[in-house]
């Protein structure tokens, strides 16, 4: 049956217009017309949507929203979220010059006294007190007792205090740099983190670092530290920082390395204090390692440079990148040091020390 | 001897192409009401017969707004928008009645508004509905939009995304169907008012 012949798959074609009966129909191929199509369209016409009075409607609930329109809202309340954030943020490093910190003394008695200490303040406790100090709104401090404590100086991006004896345990979320402490000769940079820090009267102590980083200077000399690592100090230099939990016979090691490791000691002598360092040393000492080869980059040399390569998962040794560390080519140096888990420059990531 | 005076229903707008149905969907979905409405003119006819040939018609009528005002709130699930007959069809397929009472019944046909219907052609309409009605969905919808819609055999295929040569074969087996049904029943009263 061809398409221009098929009534009943053309409307338009009308055909005959006398009703010729469905035998007479189905018998003739040919027919032009199928009166019995037209005659049930015109019975059923009346419930066609147009007769019906429906042909026509205007959605009346409201349009739904486009994935673009969600998106776009989406986006705006994440910029809102951020720039909250962002205000707030700031709102936490801005402090006027001087302004005082708020200090919560807490004494055996558990009776709470509230004071203020300004630039140049001494706070002191006894042994049956401690402190509670506000460090302006980047973070908090507690101090232990039988410590001293003044506070040097305080502004927006710049706040110091001198730890004169005792304990202290500082939680900072700022950029590093903002918040330090001096010990006397050195100076302990906060690189945003959590840490602790013990001081005696001789200008002896140690520094344990819970999460983030801390810098160590002593004049022109810097020592970094890491979270889960603790340095010893004394009044003249800070010594290699060791994990507390590292094993005693690495630990002998690293100071008996570091008794050797004199101005006037043969370059044998050093090497061979450091293959036993190197011998002694677990992979989660990494840090201990890249601090020794960091201040001794002659000792490349020797076996503490592939323990370190492989403490830090370096696939293979690389001569060239050996000898351009043993000749202290700081891009050398700075390529495994990359290869640290966590960097210092991403104080950020430790916002929970924020919460703290 | 029939009324051929009588007005036969106009052809919905099948003058939409599928690239008009793209661009008027996604005028909908920034919330254009009247891109929607286009939408709804074109479709109806197809919506509206799938839904006769389960419920009274005016619960028909009511439904395929209400299947339509569904679909316009959802028009972000339909991933391929050049299947938006098949899509809504689905849809109107699903529609569940709330009520029992809902679905078509062979005692609960249409108070119909018909000028120049007479009586006796009222009831042969309604006897016919209820007889497409019990034919197998694919002859059922096509025969409905064909014979109460009054679209081509095109116009079908455009709309229900069905072949043009699957159009054909529904409508031809659809109509046999339909005859045969109607020529039962014929016989079945003959026999009753002899009786």
């Amino acid at each position: 049956m061809s398409e221009d012949k098929d009534p009943l798959w053309d409307p338009e074609f009308k055909g005959d217009s006398e009703f010729k009966g469905d035998a007479e129909f189905k018998g003739d191929p040919e027919f032009k017309g199928d009166p019995e199509t037209q005659r049930l369209q015109l019975l059923l016409a009346p419930y066609s949507v147009k007769a019906r009075g429906i042909a026509d409607w205007m959605p009346k609930k409201a349009p739904a929203k486009s994935s673009v329109v969600k998106f776009a809202k989406i986006m705006a309340a994440g910029l809102a979220a951020s720039l909250l954030l962002f205000v707030g943020h700031l709102y936490r490093l801005a402090w006027d010059e001087g302004q005082p910190w708020q200090v919560s003394s807490l004494s055996i008695s558990e009776t709470t006294l509230t004071s203020l200490v300004a630039p140049g303040g001494l706070l002191e406790t006894n042994q049956q007190q401690s402190l509670s100090i506000d460090v302006a709104r980047i973070g908090h401090m507690t101090l232990s007792p039988n410590s001293k404590l003044r506070l040097l100086e305080t502004r927006a991006n710049r706040h110091r205090v001198n730890l004169e004896s005792g304990h202290l345990r500082a939680t900072i979320w700022a950029p590093p740099g903002y918040f330090g402490v001096t010990t006397g000769t050195a100076e302990l940079i906060d690189l945003g983190c959590d840490f602790e820090l013990w001081k005696n009267t001789d200008g002896n102590g140690r520094v344990h670092v819970r999460s983030g980083w801390v810098a160590y200077k002593i004049g022109a000399y810097e020592v970094l530290v890491p979270a889960g690592y603790e340095m010893k100090f004394n009044a003249q230099r800070p010594f290699t920082p060791l994990r507390p939990d590292t094993n005693l016979d690495f630990a002998k090691a690293v100071r008996a390395f570091e008794q050797v490791a004199q101005p006037e000691v043969s370059a044998i002598a050093l090497s061979l204090a450091a293959d036993r360092v190197a011998g002694a040393a677990q992979d989660a000492d990494a840090f201990t390692l890249l601090s020794l080869l960091t201040q001794y980059p002659q000792l490349a040399a020797s076996a503490l440079y592939p323990r370190l390569g492989i403490a830090l998962k370096i696939p293979s040794i690389d001569l060239q990148h050996r000898n351009a560390w043993a000749a202290g080519n700081l891009n050398a140096m700075n390529s495994w040091w990359d290869r640290y888990p966590t960097q210092p420059k991403n104080w950020w990531a430790n916002w929970a020390d924020a919460f703290r | 001897m029939y009324k051929q005076d009588q007005l036969l229903p106009e052809p919905s707008d099948s003058s939409i192409s599928v690239f008009d149905v793209v661009r008027l969907l996604r005028e909908a979905r920034r919330g254009s009401q009247s891109a929607f409405a286009q939408l709804y003119r074109r479709y109806s006819p197809l919506v509206h017969s799938i839904l006769l040939g389960r419920f009274r018609p005016a619960l028909a009528d009511e439904l395929t707004q209400e299947c339509f005002a569904t679909a316009f709130a959802r028009l972000n699930q339909l991933k391929e928008d050049h299947k938006f007959g098949p899509w809504i069809a689905t849809m109107a397929r699903r529609i569940q009645a709330s009520e029992t009472t809902r679905e078509i019944g062979m005692d609960a046909l249409p108070e119909v508004q018909c000028a120049t219907a007479s009586p006796e052609e009222k009831a042969e309409a309604e006897q016919i509905l209820r007889t497409i009605a019990s034919l197998p969905d694919a002859y059922r919808e096509t025969l409905l939009l064909r014979l109460v819609e009054g679209l081509s055999g095109a116009e079908i295929a455009s709309l229900t995304g069905l072949t043009p040569e699957s159009v054909r074969v529904n409508l031809h087996r659809g109509m046999e169907k339909l005859r045969d049904a109607l020529q039962t029943n014929r016989f079945a009263s003959m026999e009753n008012r002899n009786v």
